[in-house]
């Protein structure tokens, strides 16, 4: 791959072929093709980089939450922290095993390092030649193994590891061996806190890319399944899990979150909504069946998909509803609850967006006073004073559509109208309404001879060319 | 096909199915307006499980036709509980824009009881149907154009999902359906004093005979009401569809 820099095309990435051949990234291409005339060369895709590691990224949430993937020059790192996870997996060698034996089927090339430190992990993953191959270093390792490797395991800037090459100091061993306040004195703070978090005395945090959700359920499947009936047999299963996790807790959800891995690292996400918290699986499996019919058209399955993980998210403790005490009340809750569900089915099919509440807000301005608020989320519910609703239309124009008007000069109401070509006399009109600032308009309500009902404005005053506009009907 | 004959032709398709619905179906199941000349005319007032049409009888009556179910809807969530469900066709939204809640105030429809779905072509019957099916809803509104128009197959899902749901089920459609139980088409008029006002002709009933008659709604005491008719006519309420029988006289 290569790329424009400094003036030049260059190369930004290479292959072991061309590696072999002793072309390296930043030699420009064409002392590259004085090695090698038949060198193949495409424009390297910074963007399309950082896409596909994201995605490799989400894709090793299989194996511990906490992943960060970072791409410094050439050399791109997932970062990932294994606290508590490789007991999973029994020990740290088979954990090792099972990410190598994947990446390779994904045909992809890997130097891993287990360290007690992000710092040392760094430094072993990219620096020690065993690493290709996977490489455990215990506590107890750490400082002699960490001693030998070169002084750019350190991740300090290109500059600082130059000045310290030129004094010699070209192995971290060589940086362990000098006192700290020299260091600090000599160097910067920098260096000091770079060697400190790569022996483990200072502690680093990794931020996830994803929310960390504590309630969880996966199901790993034996062989990758290639359909979306199979699918959503597992799917159905996982949603049971989840659900019963979540009544043991007394719990429900509002949203449950679903991660399809598939076998060659490709990733998905099916999030479901619910308009109330509940922990029932019928209405979850319902929903994401919903999803699933959707999206299954489009869902590439690959080469299978072998473990899907259901994520409960907006979790909220279930009240005890006393439903049985009045009638009354109990057919209102029903009906709400019939609501809901009516909401989220047809949200989970049509998108969230068309599923929506009317709320009112106390502006004046026509297509300021509504907004529209998808039925699955709580929303506050405004008010607007009744004598103003009772002035205004019942169906609100996208636009307001210009019309022609002849009407009293210098602010009297229409007397005839002609809108969408058709030619209207005005049996009644009411006074105007003066709204907005600095586009002041003056709004009417005005009934046709034949019982036309529209919601008018005149725009601009009398002396300034006013233009008309119909903004809403009925 | 003639207006006269089909007009004739809904005549004879009331007087065969009138007779056989009629007493057939408990009081319980209709929803009574407070106007009993009304409930008269409807067979009884609005049937629930069963698909009420309102068809706009030119293209600026669409709007009369919604200001029209919105007063009936209005009527109904005063004597039934639960949600207004409005589920409106692309074609609708773009032809005369969204549904604003606050100039529904006026029909006694308050905005946070309304459920607006707006479903893409392919998917409007779908949840037409899902909507008519759910039990517990005050009323389902569902605006269809045109373009969208049902088929005799299509319209008997949707009637058989409103038995299902036995809710008070207005459709604003474009072009007649066929398993509707009343059909109403719509003038639009000037009424008293700024009041909406709509000439109404029944085109199909299965449960009253077929007329032409005025509506007047009052939106101060939130009433739907037959406007008086005097002997000779007055000059706010003369019928114009020509409907001599609904002639009345009051003091």
């Amino acid at each position: 791959m290569s790329a424009e820099i400094k003036g030049a095309k260059r190369i930004t990435m290479v292959n072991r072929a061309a590696l072999r051949l002793g072309i390296q990234i930043g030699h420009s291409l064409s002392d590259a093709r004085a090695i090698f005339p038949d060198l193949i060369s495409h424009d390297a895709d910074f963007k399309g980089d950082e896409a596909a590691l994201l995605k490799l990224a989400h894709w090793f949430i299989r194996y511990t939450p906490f992943v960060k993937p970072i791409i410094v020059g050439a050399k791109t790192v997932i970062l990932l922290d294994l606290t508590g996870c490789l007991h999973l997996w029994g020990n740290a060698e088979s954990l090792l095993k099972d990410i190598f034996m994947r990446l390779e089927k994904m045909g992809l090339y890997a130097r891993i390092a287990i360290a007690p430190n992000i710092g040392a992990a760094w430094a072993f993953s990219l620096y020690d030649a065993r690493a290709k191959d996977g490489l455990v270093i215990s506590q107890k390792e750490l400082h002699p193994n960490l001693a030998n490797l070169k002084i750019d395991g350190l991740r300090l800037d290109e500059k600082t590891n130059e000045n310290l090459k030129t004094l010699g100091i070209k192995k971290i061993g060589d940086l362990m061996n000098i006192p700290v306040k020299s260091l600090a004195r000599r160097f910067g703070s920098n260096v000091g806190r770079a060697l400190n978090c790569a022996l483990g005395f200072e502690d680093e945090v990794l931020s996830p890319i994803k929310e960390i959700v504590p309630d969880i359920a996966e199901t790993k499947m034996l062989h990758a399944v290639l359909t979306p009936e199979g699918l959503e047999r597992y799917i159905d299963k996982n949603l049971e899990k989840i659900c019963a996790h979540l009544k043991s807790q007394n719990k429900g959800a509002r949203e449950i979150l679903l991660e399809l891995y598939r076998v060659d690292g490709v990733y998905f996400e099916i999030l479901a909504k619910s308009a109330n918290a509940n922990c029932n699986s019928t209405i979850w499996q319902k929903l994401f069946a919903e999803k699933l019919e959707q999206l299954k058209e489009n869902m590439d399955f690959g080469f299978g998909i072998d473990l899907i993980r259901a994520k409960a998210r907006l979790t909220e403790t279930l009240k005890p509803i006393a439903n049985d005490l009045d009638p009354l009340e109990a057919a209102a809750l029903k009906s709400a609850e019939a609501v809901h569900r009516l909401a989220e089915r047809l949200s989970a099919r049509i998108g969230a967006k068309n599923v929506v509440r009317l709320h009112t807000r106390p502006f004046y301005l026509p297509e300021h006073a509504q907004t529209k608020q998808s039925a699955i989320e709580k929303g506050a519910v405004g008010d607007y004073p009744e004598h103003i609703a009772l002035r205004r239309p019942i169906l609100l124009l996208r636009e307001p559509e210009p019309m022609r008007a002849i009407a009293e000069v210098p602010d009297g109401p229409p007397r005839q109208i002609m809108f969408r070509k058709l030619s209207f006399k005005i049996a009644h009109s009411t006074p105007p309404e003066r709204m907005g600032g600095t586009n002041m308009r003056d709004y009417y309500r005005i009934i046709a001879q034949n019982g036309e009902r529209f919601f008018v404005f005149r725009q601009g005053e009398y002396d300034q060319n006013p233009q008309w506009f119909v903004h809403g009907v009925g | 096909m003639k207006p006269e004959l089909q007009k004739l032709q809904n005549e004879i398709e009331g007087i065969k199915t009138r007779d056989f619905y009629r007493g057939a179906k408990p009081s319980s199941c209709f929803v009574q307006f407070d106007d009993t000349d009304l409930n008269e005319i409807l067979g009884g007032g609005i049937a629930l499980g069963h698909l009420n049409e309102i068809c706009a009888n030119s293209y600026f009556n669409e709007i009369a036709a919604f200001s029209l179910t919105f007063a009936m809807c209005g009527q109904v969530l005063q004597k039934r509980r639960g949600d207004i469900v409005i589920v409106m066709d692309e074609y609708f939204a773009r032809e005369w824009g969204e549904i604003y809640s606050i100039g529904l105030v006026k029909f006694g429809i308050a905005p946070q009881r309304i459920l607006l779905i707006t479903p893409k072509n392919k998917f409007l019957h779908s949840c037409l149907s899902d909507t008519l099916k759910t039990e517990g809803l005050g009323a389902v509104i569902g605006a269809v154009s045109r373009k969208n128009s049902f088929d005799l197959m299509a319209s008997r899902k949707l009637q058989l999902s409103a038995s299902e749901g036995l809710g008070a089920v207005f459709l604003i459609s474009g072009t007649p359906i066929a398993n509707s139980s009343l059909r109403l088409g719509v003038g639009a008029k000037v009424g008293e004093s700024k009041k909406y006002k709509w000439g109404i002709e029944i085109q199909k009933s299965r449960f009253g005979p077929l007329k032409s008659f005025d509506l007047e709604y009052d939106y101060e005491n939130h009433c739907l009401y037959m406007p008086p008719i005097l002997e000779f006519g007055t000059p706010f309420s003369s019928p114009v569809y020509g409907g001599g029988e609904g002639m009345r006289f009051v003091g």
